[in-house]
């Protein structure tokens, strides 16, 4: 230790201190930092193995009972398909994806 | 759950880090004091090293603790220096001089302070970590060595040099 550069008293109760805010820490459980990837993992492959939902038919949405006629439509973007559908009541477009 | 696995080092207990808390809070202070001028703020840095060492108990290994919690302190208290100096604010205290029994001697202890206050601020970082921490942690060359990343010589080298610089700056009187 120094002779030159005298040793100051730190100011009292720093040790009570520290003790409050140690219990003021949450103890994380540790067994969680294991767990939680593997489970954003098995997340991650349950989404990935379920089938996408099938598009509800057309009778579902037109609330006729019968199939009704589609008619495909010119579509400038060949990832989008467009149905014309001809109910009794008007025309209605439905894009649906291939 | 403290689980500890094959080949790691024993987790560090609260009991543990208050032991060495008791042990190094004086020198710790005083190295941290000397970067910040505040008791207050030194005192901060210290808790806040503490705190860290608490969020780091499973890793850090009982014989490179000291080291470890050094290497902390500097940077925390560098960080403060930098963001106080950045604000513009610096509460800079004379502790050193309430040692001095009457007010002539104290206003010389005060002025020997400053100056070597001033001093030891003007060395370059390098020499001014390496010099507080063998002055006053008490730590050993390797110790010191190992808390700036270091060799052992280097540190020594290091303290000569700040020792050197310090005497043309104070005129021998360091």
């Amino acid at each position: 230790m120094s002779d030159w550069l005298p040793l100051l008293e730190p100011p009292p109760g720093g040790l009570a201190r520290l003790r409050a805010q140690l219990a003021e820490r949450p103890r994380r459980p540790r067994w969680l930092w294991a767990v939680a990837p593997a489970l954003a993992v098995l997340a991650l492959v349950v989404a990935l193995r379920v089938p996408p939902r099938n598009p509800a038919p057309v009778t579902a949405i037109t609330g006729d009972p019968h199939p009704p006629l589609l008619v495909r439509l010119p579509s400038s973007n060949s990832r989008v398909i467009l149905y014309a559908v001809a109910p009794t009541e008007g025309l209605s477009v439905r894009a649906e994806a291939p | 759950m403290a689980t500890q696995r094959k080949g790691e080092p024993p987790e560090l207990s609260q009991r543990a880090i208050e032991e060495i808390y008791q042990r190094l809070e004086k020198p710790m202070f005083n190295v941290v004091y000397r970067r910040l001028r505040n008791a207050e703020e030194a005192q901060d840095v210290v808790q806040e090293v503490f705190l860290r060492l608490w969020g780091h108990r499973a890793t850090v290994r009982l014989e490179t603790v000291e080291p470890w919690l050094y290497r902390v302190a500097l940077n925390l208290a560098s960080n403060r220096r930098r963001f106080a100096r950045l604000w513009g604010w610096t509460r800079l205290e004379g502790v050193e001089a309430d040692a001095a029994p009457n007010a002539e001697e104290q206003l010389a202890t005060r002025q020997q302070a400053a100056r070597l206050r001033q001093a030891i601020d003007g060395l370059p970082e390098k020499l001014r970590r390496a010099l507080l921490l063998t002055e006053l942690s008490g730590m050993s060359h390797p110790k010191v060595g190992r808390a700036l990343g270091i060799p052992a010589g280097t540190v020594a080298s290091r303290r000569h040099l700040a020792m050197r610089r310090l005497q043309e700056l104070l005129g021998g009187e360091a």
